[in-house]
């Protein structure tokens, strides 16, 4: 098995496999570009969100193989389990799958975050989009 | 690093959010406080509103205001909201020189004229209304040219109303209308290529099922669900009928390649009289219980349809052929499943010859359940053994010379 080098943002290394790196469309692109040798530099992806990000399309490839027992409820649950984070972490996600081109990973984090939205009380959602303006000022 | 916030979501995501947003309430409390929103508004084009209370409706109008150029929208008003006919006119009016496909869930006693809502949409090409719509659709008395699709569920019509769907419409592609009131309807229209027809199973049976004449040149597909018809559609390639369907009459089905039956309380003979309709047939699935299975011959009841490879059988209609089974006649048809009721005299020859005559069947089910009738054990397999040791021996060995056999005891 081929193993692709990924760098984080503090530049730790991950070494993953190929057929695993591939489902990101965005590193996709870069090893078709600039080949396998050197690792794959990511300096918008921290290392903990890259691990969470690895190990979501890890569990979902290793549920799609043939012969995987997994029902949709143990994946439901994985995937409910996978977003149950601090609203920053889950910003973080939202920004690392849509940089690294990860669709199903886009759509789960932003579909956290409209849920969110829909169950949170008025003032805490707006709470929650001032308060990185409150941060700054 | 930074730390992430909403506002440093990529548009591509935070339109994401949006289109994930279902009610309206929501969408207004983040609207004045999300900057990101407000510039990436004029890039929304679809909106999906859930009205579960009055106030939810305030949203609707800036919203709509804001992204300009919708093309889906669909909105849902619940029980207990009240959206009348004129505010939910002015929403739309707002959308109508872009939006292209609309969807409408509406609970409401009263009268809605839903071709009024859409007669200025110089775009539309779907139109979908669900709900329990106490009103009656009146005539369509102007052209929707640009309607593809119409789609009116769970709502009663009258039948004029449908009539004037097909005339008006010249591009419509395909109707669905379910719970279909009316008694004689004559429905032409040149164009439309698939329809579907059910009947309203709300009312009761004092009206009769309803029975209407179809004349569509182009026809492709058509569904009857629980509708007589006498039916001139030279194009049709496609016919299902989900439920009895008692008279069809019609002038040629010489293109028919598809038909698919379902479905109880058919006789043997409706069910005959269709086939016989169809000579061009190459796939048909019949999954009807049959009230009245009389024994016929593969040959009788095949006859003539000689380009028919692919058959399905489900409910009781094997039944009908457990006499006279002809090893030819099996061999040259490509059946791919099937479903064998056991009875106490047993169907073996016919399992037996299915098996080996039959190299395409890919699950022939044996269903076992008419021999355990009001039994409430628990262990039916275990109670199949008992009682029928015999038959249980015989099924058991022939599953163990074929995979395709599967015993089931429900």
């Amino acid at each position: 098995m081929v193993k692709v080098t990924l760098k984080s943002a503090e530049g730790d290394v991950f070494e993953v496999d190929e057929e695993l790196a591939l489902e990101s469309l965005m590193v996709k692109n870069m090893i078709e570009d600039v080949g396998l040798d050197s690792a794959i530099s990511l300096p918008n992806v921290s290392s903990t969100i890259l691990a969470k990000v690895i190990e979501y399309i890890k569990f979902h490839m290793d549920a799609q193989k043939d012969g995987s027992k997994k029902t949709s409820e143990e994946i439901k649950a994985f995937d409910d389990d996978f977003v149950n984070v601090g609203i920053p972490t889950l910003f973080e996600m939202v920004l690392a799958s849509n940089y690294l081109n990860v669709k199903s990973l886009l759509s789960l984090t932003c579909n956290t975050v409209a849920n969110m939205i829909k169950t949170k009380p008025p003032a805490e959602v707006k709470e929650m989009f001032t308060s990185a303006k409150q941060a700054k000022a | 690093m930074e730390e992430a916030s909403f506002e440093s979501l990529p548009a591509e995501a935070v339109l994401s959010i949006f289109a994930d947003l279902k009610d309206a309430r929501s969408i207004a409390t983040l609207a004045p406080v999300c900057r990101r929103w407000q510039s990436l508004s004029r890039y929304v084009d679809s909106l999906h509103f859930m009205l579960a209370q009055q106030s939810d409706a305030n949203a609707v109008a800036p919203m709509l205001r804001r992204a300009h150029s919708i093309k889906n929208l669909a909105i849902e008003i619940h029980q207990g909201c009240d959206i009348p006919e004129e505010l939910l006119s002015s929403w739309i009016e707002i959308v109508k020189d872009s939006i292209q496909d609309l969807e409408l869930w509406y609970v409401s006693t009263k009268e809605l004229n839903l071709w009024n809502l859409v007669k200025n949409c110089s775009k539309l090409s779907a139109l979908r209304v669900h709900g329990s719509i106490a009103f009656l659709l009146p005539m369509l008395n102007f052209d929707l040219t640009t309607l593809r699709e119409c789609v009116l569920d769970d709502s009663s019509f009258k039948h004029p109303a449908v009539v004037s769907v097909l005339n008006h419409c010249p591009a419509l592609d395909k109707l669905v209308v379910k719970n279909f009131q009316t008694a004689k309807v004559r429905l032409t229209n040149s164009n439309v290529n698939s329809v579907h027809l059910a009947v309203d199973r709300r009312e009761g049976p004092e009206t009769g099922p309803p029975f209407i004449m179809l004349e569509t040149m182009n026809l492709k597909c058509l569904t009857l669900d629980g509708i007589s018809c006498v039916l001139v559609a030279p194009e049709l390639r496609e016919l299902h009928l989900p439920s009895r369907c008692k008279d069809l009459i019609v002038v040629s089905l010489d293109n028919v390649e598809i038909l698919t039956m379902g479905g109880s309380e058919w006789e043997f003979k409706e069910i005959h009289s269709i086939v016989e309709l169809v000579p061009n047939i190459s796939e048909v699935k019949i999954d009807v219980s049959v009230s009245d299975p009389e024994p016929v011959a593969w040959k009788t009841f095949f006859n003539g349809l000689s380009r028919l490879d692919t058959i399905t059988f489900g409910g009781n209609m094997l039944e009908c052929f457990c006499k006279e089974i002809d090893g030819d006649v099996l061999a040259k048809l490509k059946l791919v499943k099937a479903t064998v009721f056991l009875e106490e005299n047993g169907c073996f020859e016919l399992l037996e010859a299915l098996l080996v005559h039959c190299p395409g069947l890919k699950v022939l089910t044996v269903n076992c359940s008419r021999l355990l009738q009001d039994s409430e054990e628990w262990n039916l397999m275990e109670l199949f053994e008992a009682r029928h040791p015999q038959m249980y021996n015989d099924l058991k060995r022939l599953q163990a010379s074929s995979s395709r056999l599967v015993i089931t005891l429900q």
